[in-house]
């Protein structure tokens, strides 16, 4: 059983996976197999066969057919055996038509009997069963009248009992059990059977008180056959080898025979030995060639069983190791599909695969025999940029194999066509079931087409490189993440410094508004500017003006924002400067207007005062010179005849001195007049009063002849009195100066000039001037003709310059000797004090 | 011409000099009460013992030592003695303000002193015998006897 068990594990796994559990061996229900079918038709016959037989015995009982009663044998067959015999064989036929609980009711019947009448023979007592349904009426010689004999009892409590063994009691040593039964009865049977062949009634007639029937014994042959053949259904529904029951019926087999051989003997030996020590040597030797013969047979069954498992087992690993090998070619052909190229090697550095990509890519496949060298000269690689072999220890293949994963990024291969590809790879160990390690794998990528793209990029950080501005990228966390050389001078900070920081951490920025705002705002808009203040690395504050620009992914997330700031510090500080400068500017001429205001205040008191002053002198001086004048007339009239001529002529002289300074005094009087009156500006017709004043002038002259040309319509704003006191004394000059001409001419007009609204001019055609002497003409008492030709202070021009002076106006003069004299004026009414 | 005195006040003894000539050559023979400074002749006008007879002109000079003219004039309006009697502003200035003064003050005449003599003897004698003779005075003041010249200059 131990060796079956063992078969049976051992040679599972040879079954397929996922495949379909057996029918359970022992499934009465389930549909017969062309193995079952000639098993179980032994059995129904055997069944039919034994009923036939049980029904004819009974039958011939009633019927009182001794023939048939004692047919083969004086013994005939008991009632309770017949009847045990149509319970049986009805239990059997039931049984291989698959109806198990008839088998297990008959179980029960025959138990009982048996049990019964093997009780009433060791109790030596009858229960009242032996002739229940019918008289005994026939009897052998020491038989209990209609009790069935003891071996047949023990036969039928054996029948009982593999009958039983078919109902709950469903285990895999059900076949056994029967087989043992079926062994069992057949070596009882088998004893009878040669026991009447041969007259011995000893085999047949146990302890000489009942004998079993010769009938009785062929049934009961027959049963054990229909038994042995359910228990061989019953194995052989399991699985293909022999039942291990076999030795049984085999040494039931040997027994008979054995049986056989030793009855032939007693013949031979004829009364020479006793009949008891014939018996029991036949016994023993029958019972050892039985037990021979189930050694034999089990030996040779243990040893087919072996060369199964062993075939088995040997189909299994087949199976396994194509299975495997499958597998294995499997991963290969995925290895090769993928863009990746992939090395294994194992533990010791041998090369033991590389896809289609890293054979590519190393130049050569996998060699048998490689790896025996360095793993640099193996794969040609070498430090990245130079002709230094790589060192072994950092390679990640020699890595892996000793348990480290690695990654490396500055290896290169040199293939034999002399072509280099830049490699990046990963190396990883392969742990086996138990934990060590199986392989080495090593993934690599040829980064030629990277570093391209990594050069045009660099090209490009470099064109950032070139910028004076300082240009830096941070992730949304503010985190620097690129520092360009232009940051670098401008914040002091390298980059080295500067990446990974906080950006406005370090940089101590002032934004203008929360920068989370402004964020935003570059978030949503894509970019912001703006004016930020930095603190740089030695302290220094500076003023940057700053665009914002949000770093989109592919996806559009947010991966964060660029920023370039240019240093505007100088600039503002020009700024603020030319600011503060125009501020001074703008104060200083508040300052100074206030200061003009004030000087013009001042001025206006000094004239004030020199007016007054001026007034008060000619005012002072006039009482004196009244005195000069009045006594030497006194001295003249009183005393002018004590003078004589020459002394009279001097008194008049005092007289005619005083008189001009008088005049004198009062023009000066009128000068310091004119420049202390109060103004009262109003519309004034210049015309008009040109002509009011022309009048007058030709009233106290009336024998000239003077032709009078006024332009009409010249009006002003001005002092009435004092721009009639200027026309006076211009038009005066005029009547003046051209006294004794016959064509006098005097014209007063007005002529356009650029600095101010008007300008009115008096022309005559009198006597003129030297030009050369134009700028004297309007200084007080400066004359340009002898008093002796023009009578005159020469305060007239004086007063009209005062006056035009006061109206924020100008004069001028032009003129030739003889050809008369032009003296213009302007006006300006906004500009009048 | 009535014989009631002029009073003069006058503080230059030129002007004094001349003034008294002028009045002497134009034959105006009034009595002449010369009065040096302001004070001296409104003590003279308004004496507490012994009083003068209000005069029948009275040439007065604008500045003066102490008081000066305006306001000796103004406590003249203001007396009921003396707020009659004509009263001429006889000086050098001819400054408008002063003028303004002058006859808001109640100056009966504001006249300028001419430098040269004769003009100034021609003003002086016009002014005296206009006031002295010419006008007629007020009904308290005694009639003046009709004109016995013309005026001079």
């Amino acid at each position: 059983v131990l060796i079956q068990r063992k078969y049976e594990v051992r040679s599972a796994p040879a079954d397929l996976p996922g495949a379909p559990p057996l029918a359970a061996p022992d499934d009465p229900a389930g549909i017969p197999s062309h193995s079952e079918w000639v098993p179980d038709a032994i059995t129904a016959a055997g069944g039919l066969l034994c009923a036939a037989a049980g029904l004819t015995v009974i039958v011939a009982w009633f019927a009182r057919a001794t023939a048939i009663l004692r047919f083969g044998s004086e013994n005939p067959m008991s009632f309770n055996t017949a009847v045990a015999f149509v319970v049986t064989g009805v239990a059997l036929v039931a049984l291989a038509r698959r109806r198990p609980r008839a088998a297990l009711a008959a179980g029960v019947f025959d138990v009982v009997l048996g049990t019964a009448i093997l009780a009433e023979y060791a109790l030596d007592r009858s229960f009242g069963i032996d002739q229940l349904f019918v008289k005994a009426y026939l009897s052998a010689p020491h038989v209990v009248p209609g009790r069935p004999a003891i071996n047949t009892s023990v036969c039928l409590v054996l029948i009982g009992a593999a009958l039983l063994v078919w109902g709950p009691w469903r285990s895999r040593r059900r076949p056994a059990v029967v087989a043992a039964a079926g062994s069992a009865i057949g070596a009882i049977a088998v004893i009878a059977t040669f026991g009447y062949a041969t007259g011995n009634p000893a085999t047949y007639g146990w302890w000489h008180v009942s004998a079993m029937a010769f009938l009785t014994a062929v049934i009961m042959l027959i049963l054990a056959i229909s038994l042995l053949s359910a228990a061989w259904r019953d194995s052989r529904a399991g699985h293909q080898n022999l039942p291990r029951w076999l030795p049984m019926p085999a040494g039931a087999l040997a027994l008979g025979l054995a049986e056989w051989l030793a009855i032939t003997g007693r013949a031979v030996a004829g009364g020479r030995i006793s009949e008891a020590t014939f018996t029991g040597a036949a016994t023993v030797l029958g019972l050892a060639m039985a037990a021979l013969v189930s050694l034999v047979v089990w030996m040779a069954q243990h040893a087919e069983g072996r060369r199964r498992v062993a075939v088995a087992e040997a189909a299994r690993r087949s199976a396994a190791e194509r299975v495997a090998r499958e597998g294995e070619q499997r991963l290969f052909q995925f290895l090769d599909a993928m863009p990746i190229a992939v090395s294994v090697t194992s533990p010791g550095g041998r090369p033991y695969y590389a896809n289609s990509e890293a054979e590519r890519m190393l130049g050569r496949g996998v060699a048998p025999g490689i790896g025996a060298g360095e793993p640099a000269e193996t794969y040609s690689a070498f430090r990245v940029g130079t002709d230094r072999p790589y060192p072994a220890e950092r390679m990640p293949i020699v890595r892996a194999a000793l348990g480290q994963p690695s990654h490396t990024d500055d290896m290169e291969i040199h293939q034999p066509d002399g072509a280099v590809i830049p490699l990046e790879i990963w190396g990883r160990p392969v742990y086996g079931t138990g934990g060590e390690i199986d392989y080495a794998i090593a993934a690599f990528a040829d980064m030629t087409e990277r570093h391209a793209r990594e050069e045009v990029i660099a090209g490009q950080a470099a064109l950032l490189e070139l910028a004076g501005d300082a240009i830096l990228t941070r992730d949304p966390g503010g985190h620097i993440t690129y520092w360009n050389a232009g940051a670098e001078h401008i914040y002091g900070y390298t980059r080295a410094e500067a990446v990974g920081q906080k950006c406005h951490d370090m940089l101590h920025t002032q934004f203008p508004e929360p920068r989370a705002g402004i964020e935003a705002i570059t978030a949503e808009r894509g970019r912001w500017d703006g004016e930020l203040t930095h603190r740089c690395a030695d302290g220094q504050s500076i003023i940057v003006e700053s665009r914002w620009a949000a770093q989109r992914g592919p996806g559009g997330s947010l991966l964060g924002f660029m920023e370039i700031n240019r240093d505007i510090t100088a600039r503002k500080d020009a700024e603020r400067e030319a600011f503060r400068r125009v501020d001074e500017i703008q104060a200083l001429n508040a300052t100074l207007e206030q200061r003009v205001q004030q000087r013009t205040v001042h001025l206006e008191r000094a004239n004030k005062h020199l007016a007054t002053f001026t007034y008060s002198a000619a005012h002072d001086l006039r009482t004196p010179l009244r005195g000069i004048s009045g006594f030497a007339e006194a001295l003249a009239d009183e005393y002018g005849d004590r003078l004589g001529e020459i002394g009279r002529g001097y008194t008049e002289r005092i007289q005619a001195a005083t008189g001009h300074m008088a005049t004198v005094l009062d023009d000066l009087l009128h000068l310091s007049r004119v420049s202390r009156a109060e103004m009262h500006l109003e519309e004034v017709d210049l015309s008009a009063e040109v002509t009011a004043i022309c009048d007058q002038l030709r009233g106290h002259d009336p024998g000239r002849r003077v032709q009078v040309s006024v332009e009409d319509g010249i009006r002003v704003t001005a002092d009435r009195p004092l721009i009639r006191t200027v026309l006076e004394n211009l038009l005066d000059n005029a009547w003046k100066f051209t006294a004794g001409r016959d064509d006098t001419i005097i014209e007063f007009a007005a002529t356009p000039v650029t600095d101010a609204p008007i300008c009115c001019y008096v022309r005559d055609n009198g006597a003129g001037f030297d030009p050369a002497y134009s700028s004297q003409l309007f200084t007080p008492f400066h004359r340009l003709h002898a008093a002796t030709e023009f009578a005159g202070t020469g305060m007239g021009l004086a007063i009209v310059q005062r006056i035009i002076d006061r109206h924020g106006g100008r004069t001028w003069a032009e003129g030739a000797i003889d050809h008369g004299a032009i003296v213009y004026f302007t006006l300006d009414a906004n500009d009048t004090q | 011409m009535n014989d009631r005195s002029i009073l003069l006040v006058e503080d230059n003894p030129d002007d004094e000099a001349l003034t008294l000539r002028a009045l002497r050559v134009n034959n105006i023979g009034n009595a002449v009460t010369v009065a040096r400074d302001g004070a001296e002749a409104l003590e003279y006008l308004f004496a507490a013992e012994d009083p003068a007879p209000s005069p029948a002109l009275i040439l007065l000079d604008l500045k003066l030592p102490k008081i000066n003219g305006l306001d000796v004039l103004r406590r003249i309006r203001a007396d009921q003695r003396t707020r009659l009697v004509p009263v001429v502003i006889l000086t050098t200035s001819v400054e408008y303000e002063d003028v303004l003064a002058g006859y808001r003050a109640g100056v009966n005449a504001y006249v300028r002193k001419p430098v040269e003599f004769a003009d100034f003897a021609g003003a002086v004698s016009t002014i005296a015998s206009f006031w002295l003779q010419v006008n007629e005075p007020p009904a308290d003041v005694i009639a003046p006897s009709p004109a016995s010249g013309a005026p001079a200059g």
